[in-house]
């Protein structure tokens, strides 16, 4: 498991609260002095072991529940192989940018240039190594060149 | 044999509030309708006493009925016991005793009355009577019975020592630990020839008792166990959790009375049973004196169980 905020887990000195709670709320038993316990031992085992086991039921549900609340705010990802197998898979995105006669003009090559180099940005942003490695290619995501490399709205001459 | 509680009988509530214990004892005697009566501890007496209106309840045996062709009014013969035989109330005034029920009814000061009322009739009978507490309270040793022993008084006769014996039982209190056997023998000793022994208690360290009893009545003695238990001890009427602590031993036990009730009255039951079977074994008279029944019928019930015996024994 990868925790995004590990010091999240600071929160777990919350499950002292529990544990106050469940010793505050016992409530003492009502003292009685009686004549004699002869027959009240003989008796009492029983009723003490239900006490207990209706009592740490409880404090384990509460104890749970903070510790609950304790992960999900460290922020929890579980790296199960297939996902480490996704995330070491390397990544090519191709994109193919049309650099004819059609584009040939100062201002659309001035707009490409701009494009390529918020391509490279973002690209550097998705994956450092893909950018190393392809620095010499127009690579983007997909969607980002459709984002960053609209259709061109100069007419394209046909050769 | 169980008598009923009339609607007449006396208030157990009312009789834990009456402060003059020869009060409470003569309210107890004459709910009783003991007036007639041979004393439960003795044969027939043969010298005739006085005479004075018929009670219902009274023996018809000793009705005048030459008084009533006379006069048509009925007239009761009262005989003055001539056969003494000494009495020893034996009262356990351990801590166990001091538990009080719904009613303010402390086990302890249920004993006092009964042995308050025992007294007075008694005494009223001509009969000797005297009192061995146990364990020994704190301050007692020194004004009644010397060192190291019990709060005690000989078996005597007369209205001086009523009056002392219930100036004594007016005084008591609970402390210490039951030590049934201890007293047992020690109230036979003061007997010295054939009599009663009468043990109020509620019976709590009984293993001792049992053998203790079977020497007093091989002494030849006469035994009468009056059994003091609240209705509380019987059937654990309280809820909840709750933490009990031991009144001798301040152990303390906690436990969820709901799930162990059944269990617990179950076994009080059968230790009633097991003292019940033991006091028929040996010979012995066993009567109930719950907290929560009247003095009266208790000692109305005991003079009945008693009767029988009483004027064929001896």
């Amino acid at each position: 498991v990868i925790w995004a905020s590990p010091a999240a887990w600071a929160l777990a000195i919350l499950a002292a609260l529990p544990v106050v709670a469940h010793l505050w709320s016992r409530k003492r038993p009502m003292a009685l002095s009686f004549p004699t316990l002869r027959f009240l031992r003989a008796a009492s085992p029983v009723s003490r072991r239900l006490r207990r086991v209706q009592d740490w039921p409880l404090l384990l549900l509460r104890l749970a529940i903070v510790g609950v609340i304790c992960a999900a705010a460290a922020g929890p990802t579980l790296s199960a192989r297939w996902r480490q197998r996704a995330w070491q898979a390397r990544l090519h995105r191709v994109i193919v940018v049309e650099a004819g006669a059609a584009s040939a003009s100062a201002a659309a090559e001035q707009k490409s240039s701009r494009n390529q180099g918020r391509i490279r940005r973002v690209n550097s942003a998705f994956s450092r190594s893909s950018v190393s490695k392809q620095s010499n290619f127009p690579v983007c995501s997909g969607n980002i060149v459709d984002e960053a490399v609209p259709a061109p709205a100069v007419p394209v001459a046909s050769p | 044999v169980s008598v009923p509680t009339s609607p007449l009988s006396l208030d157990p509530a009312l009789l834990a509030r009456i402060a003059d214990l020869e009060l409470a004892a003569r309210l107890i005697v004459e709910g009783a309708r003991l007036g007639s009566h041979r004393s439960p501890f003795t044969g027939t007496g043969a010298e005739f006493q006085q005479m004075r209106p018929y009670l219902p309840g009274d023996d018809l045996k000793h009705l005048d009925w030459k008084h009533y062709a006379r006069t048509d009014r009925l007239f009761t013969r009262v005989y003055r016991e001539t056969t003494e035989w000494p009495v020893m109330l034996a009262i356990d005034t351990s801590r166990s005793m001091a538990f009080v029920d719904h009613h303010g009814m402390s086990k302890l000061r249920m004993g006092a009355l009964l042995a308050a009322a025992l007294t007075y009739l008694l005494v009223h009978q001509g009969e000797a009577v005297g009192i061995v507490t146990y364990p020994p309270a704190p301050d007692a040793s020194t004004r009644y019975g010397g060192a190291g022993t019990s709060a005690a008084l000989p078996a005597r006769t007369g209205r001086p020592h009523m009056v002392r014996m219930l100036g004594l039982l007016s005084r008591l209190t609970a402390a210490g630990q039951t030590d049934l056997a201890g007293g047992i023998r020690q109230a036979a000793a003061r007997l010295g020839r054939r009599g009663c022994l009468a043990v109020i208690s509620d019976l709590y360290g009984a293993e001792d008792m049992h053998q203790a009893l079977r020497e007093v009545r091989r002494m030849g003695h006469e035994v009468v166990l009056f059994h003091v238990l609240s209705p509380q001890e019987r059937h654990l009427d309280v809820a909840g959790d709750v933490e009990f602590v031991d009144l001798e031993t301040e152990e303390r036990l906690v436990a969820h009375t709901p799930a162990i009730r059944e269990a617990y009255a179950a076994r009080v039951a059968a230790f009633i049973a097991q003292q019940r079977d033991f006091a028929m074994t040996e010979g012995i008279a066993f009567v109930d004196a719950g907290t929560d029944r009247p003095a009266d019928v208790v000692l109305r019930t005991f003079t009945q169980q008693r009767a029988p015996q009483a004027g064929g024994g001896r």
